[in-house]
């Protein structure tokens, strides 16, 4: 909620510009009225000059004093405790504060003037028959005309201060209001209409009268003149109330329209309309927060559901890279939506086969997901039940085709790796054909026609059977890879596809290719919605492109990658995770200054794992997990050991340096890991006790900055 | 790929060069600290060590201490120790553990070797 201490320092100057502007304007018009509408001998109420000046300036103070008496202290208590019930009391306060100055503004004109003007008829005349010549006549018409005035200052007033009110009441952000539906929202109208009208009708009696009586005769062009400035008055009086009720329709109407698009903020459904009166509007925004509110909630409970679907669909998943003998399997999915129809799966059936499915459901969101959920789990038995890759497609379809009843298919394709031969038998049911690039040689495309899962139970599948030699590698892929449009509608293509694979290089890890890739097409579809996104990337290694035991690279979502190492509790392991790491964050953050901090800082918590917490056993191996996103890089070093405290630690003497009488001057390994990280933590999950160490590139650039 | 430790000799008329190759780490300590007795001083009374750092590539906590060590043993049998060919990176590491107390460092041998000639004239004029 924002309180502004200084509000009520402008309420209380937005007003007195207001009663200044009313006064000068009711000033104005009185001269108006009496020199050129009429003649100036025939009206002769109020005075000018001075007097008329110093009236206008009591009256200014005394409804800035009665601003200051009934406004200011309610709202100064609420900015300074914004409490609901003060709240309530300041917004109140300010509702009801144009009726008070027009009812206080009547009274103050219309009560003095009579008085005054009986008080001068007793005064002078002193019987009957000075009365019956029609005495009174002359001090009802300035009695008609002083109350006159006063009404229209009121008027007046009351229109401006409703007006400039307003966004205060909307700056409290009134979500609800005691007694809403209370009044009604023909009560400003009524007002306002009632008021000028009797404006019109008191000033023109007085203009008739004055002139019948005092024997000057009907001025008729200043009758018209003056009917028709009333007239106006009126007619631009009842437009400010109308212009303000047709605003608060519009931002009720364009709320709901929100809603009923389904257009809400990321937070789920926070906008609400501010309730800034007690008539029906009011009682309608109430309403309409309400109903806001339990579709708020409807929605978040949906979401919920959704993520629960979403974290279950990406356990289905294979992880993003996996070693299969000379074979390296990179895959890579994500959905639009929270769920998606795209599925790829790898199934390890011994030691020397490998499965390989990749898959699009017909339809998006949860139909689409439950069907694709369905489908890795038939591929998954299906696949051990032993058969081809085009005898277990058959098998699948022959099972789905019932339970899909013609309302939805699917495109899979199924590949079966020997690891040993270094063969690949695949087929397909109506996915998109697989790319093959032999090594250094431009990709190409695979064909295949068939049915897709769902159409035929008697469907039969091609199978082919290729070599692959160490370097080639072999692309699988869905739909939305290709079907990618930019802002102008254009698709992505074949041909863009395979201009990019065609650019791979060889030895290059596979996530670095995919990654180029996809950050390529995310910057040529722009923001345009896309459909769900999966490729699979098997490579045939030569012996020297990764070393043994490499990282276990997977892309997150959001182009986060998430790389994996199990290395050796024994000195020197590290310098593996360091190496692979070199070129990882070069590709992620490639202009940083901050690659060897984060290399030492590394080292350090990996080598004080292995002495600590594995005690340099070389049997066992130290888990280590590094998440490079776009602006921070988490390291995760699984210590094995008992455990510390980061906040214990940290409060100690990291940073005692003097080791001059230790044998061994060691132990500075966390002030090391404290000075090169801008954070570091331990914790405990069921993997055991680690510690992580944070980079921020914010921190990277605040001190290239600073440097 | 990982690069072993290993180390070369050079003397000079006022001082001992050490050319180290690979990488600094814990493995590094036989080598550097066993293949001399450093608490005996220098050869032919020498009194100055220079550690030739350029073609290290990696140097950890292990490390730093394997050097704090050498240059301790400096302190004790009366010889200076000096450094050259270290990165700024492991300039801020070596303040940070406080080896900088124990080893002057240098940008090249020529400077190096400066400093030791205005030592020397320093301690020649002082006689």
């Amino acid at each position: 909620m924002a309180v502004k201490p200084e509000m009520c320092a402008a309420i209380t100057r937005r007003l007195m510009f207001v009663y200044a502007a009313t006064l000068l304007f009711a000033g104005g018009l009185h001269y108006l009225e009496v020199r050129w509408l009429r003649h100036e001998a025939l009206v002769g109420q109020f005075p000018f000059g001075f007097k008329m000046a110093g009236i206008m300036i009591a009256m200014w103070m005394l409804l800035i004093a009665y601003t200051a008496w009934r406004i200011v202290p309610v709202v100064r208590q609420w900015c300074n405790q914004p409490t609901e019930p003060r709240r309530e009391k300041a917004i109140g306060r300010l509702l009801a504060l144009p009726y008070e100055i027009l009812i206080g503004v009547v009274l103050l004109t219309t009560v003095p003037s009579v008085i005054l003007r009986v008080a001068q008829l007793v005064h002078t005349h002193d019987s009957w028959s000075n009365w019956a010549q029609g005495q009174w006549l002359d001090r009802f018409q300035q009695i008609l005309g002083e109350s006159g005035m006063g009404l229209t200052v009121g008027i007046v007033l009351y229109v401006m201060i409703r007006r400039s009110v307003r966004p205060f009441i909307i700056q409290m952000e009134p979500l609800r209001l005691r007694g809403a539906g209370r009044t009604t929202i023909l009560r400003p109208l009524i007002v306002a209409y009632t008021g000028t009208f009797m404006v019109t009708i008191i000033n023109l009696m007085q203009f008739v009268i004055a002139s019948e009586h005092r024997g000057f005769g009907m001025d008729t062009s200043a009758f018209v003149a003056s009917s028709l400035f009333y007239f106006t008055f009126g007619m631009t009086v009842l437009g400010f109330v109308a212009l303000e009720f047709r605003r608060d329709l519009r931002v009720m109407i364009h709320s709901i329209r929100e809603l009923v698009g389904g257009q809400w903020n990321h937070g789920g459904l926070k906008d609400k309309i501010p309730v800034i009166s007690r008539d029906e509007a009011g009682e309608l925004a109430m309403t309409f927060n309400e109903l806001r509110e339990r579709v708020s909630q409807e929605y978040e409970e949906l979401e919920k559901e959704l993520r629960l679907a979403y974290n279950i669909q990406q356990r289905l998943l294979p992880p993003g890279d996996i070693v299969a003998g000379s074979f390296r399997i990179f895959s890579w999915s994500r959905s639009e939506r929270e769920v998606g129809g795209d599925l790829c799966d790898v199934v390890t059936l011994d030691k020397s086969r490998v499965a390989i499915a990749i898959g699009d459901v017909s339809g998006k969101g949860m139909p689409a997901a439950l069907v694709m959920s369905a489908v890795i789990v038939l591929f998954r038995s299906e696949i051990k039940r032993g058969g081809s890759s085009n005898e277990v497609l058959q098998r699948i379809n022959e099972q789905l085709c019932d339970t899909l009843g013609g309302e939805s298919y699917v495109s899979l394709g199924i590949g079966l790796l020997d690891t040993e031969e270094g063969t690949l038998t695949y087929a397909s049911a109506g996915h998109m054909s697989p790319y093959y690039m032999a090594i250094g040689a431009a990709p190409i495309q695979v064909e295949g026609s068939s049915l897709p899962i769902g159409f035929d139970p008697a469907g039969r599948y091609e199978e082919m059977k290729l070599h692959l030699s160490p370097g080639d590698r072999f692309i699988m892929y869905t739909d939305g890879m290709v079907e990618l449009r930019n802002r102008q509608g254009e698709l992505f293509g074949f041909e863009r596809l395979e201009q990019e694979l065609a650019d791979w290089g060889p030895g290059v890890p596979s996530a670095q290719l995919v990654d180029g890739l996809l950050k390529r097409m995310d910057s040529y579809a722009g923001a345009q919605e896309q459909d769900d996104r999966t490729i699979v990337v098997l490579e045939r290694q030569s012996a020297d492109t990764v070393p043994a035991g490499s990282a276990n690279l997977t892309l997150a979502e959001g182009g986060q990658m998430i790389c994996q190492w199990q290395i050796p509790a024994t000195h020197g392991s590290e310098r593996q995770v360091l190496r692979e790491l070199d070129a990882l964050v070069a590709e992620a953050w490639p202009h940083t200054h901050r690659l060897e901090d984060m290399k030492s800082a590394i080292a350090e918590a990996i080598i004080n794992a292995a002495e600590h917490g594995y005690g340099l056993d070389t049997s066992r191996l130290i888990p280590v997990q590094v998440q490079i996103g776009t602006h921070l890089i988490v390291c995760r070093i699984y210590d094995g050991g008992t455990g510390f405290n980061a906040c214990e630690m940290k409060g100690k003497e990291l940073y005692d340096t003097d080791r001059s009488d230790r044998e061994d001057p060691r132990g500075w390994g966390l002030m090391l890991i404290d000075g090169l990280s801008d954070y570091w933590e331990t914790g405990r999950d069921k993997e055991g006790f680690y510690v992580e160490l944070f980079f921020l590139r914010k921190a990277e650039r605040s001190r290239e900055e600073g440097e | 790929m990982e690069q072993p430790f290993t180390m070369q000799m050079r003397l000079t008329e006022e001082a001992m060069i050490l050319d180290l190759h690979g990488e600094l780490n814990k493995p590094a300590e036989t080598v550097l600290l066993g293949s001399y007795s450093w608490d005996d001083g220098l050869q032919d009374g020498r009194s100055c060590l220079i550690l030739n750092l350029q073609e290290v590539n990696y140097i950890n906590s292990a490390g730093m201490a394997v050097l704090i060590r050498l240059a301790r043993s400096g302190k004790k049998s009366q010889f200076h120790t000096f450094a050259y060919g270290v990165s700024v990176h492991y300039q801020k590491l070596f303040r940070m553990v406080g080896l900088t107390e124990y080893l002057m460092i240098y940008p090249d041998e020529q400077s190096v070797m400066e400093r030791i000639s205005a030592l020397h004239e320093a301690e020649q004029e002082e006689n």
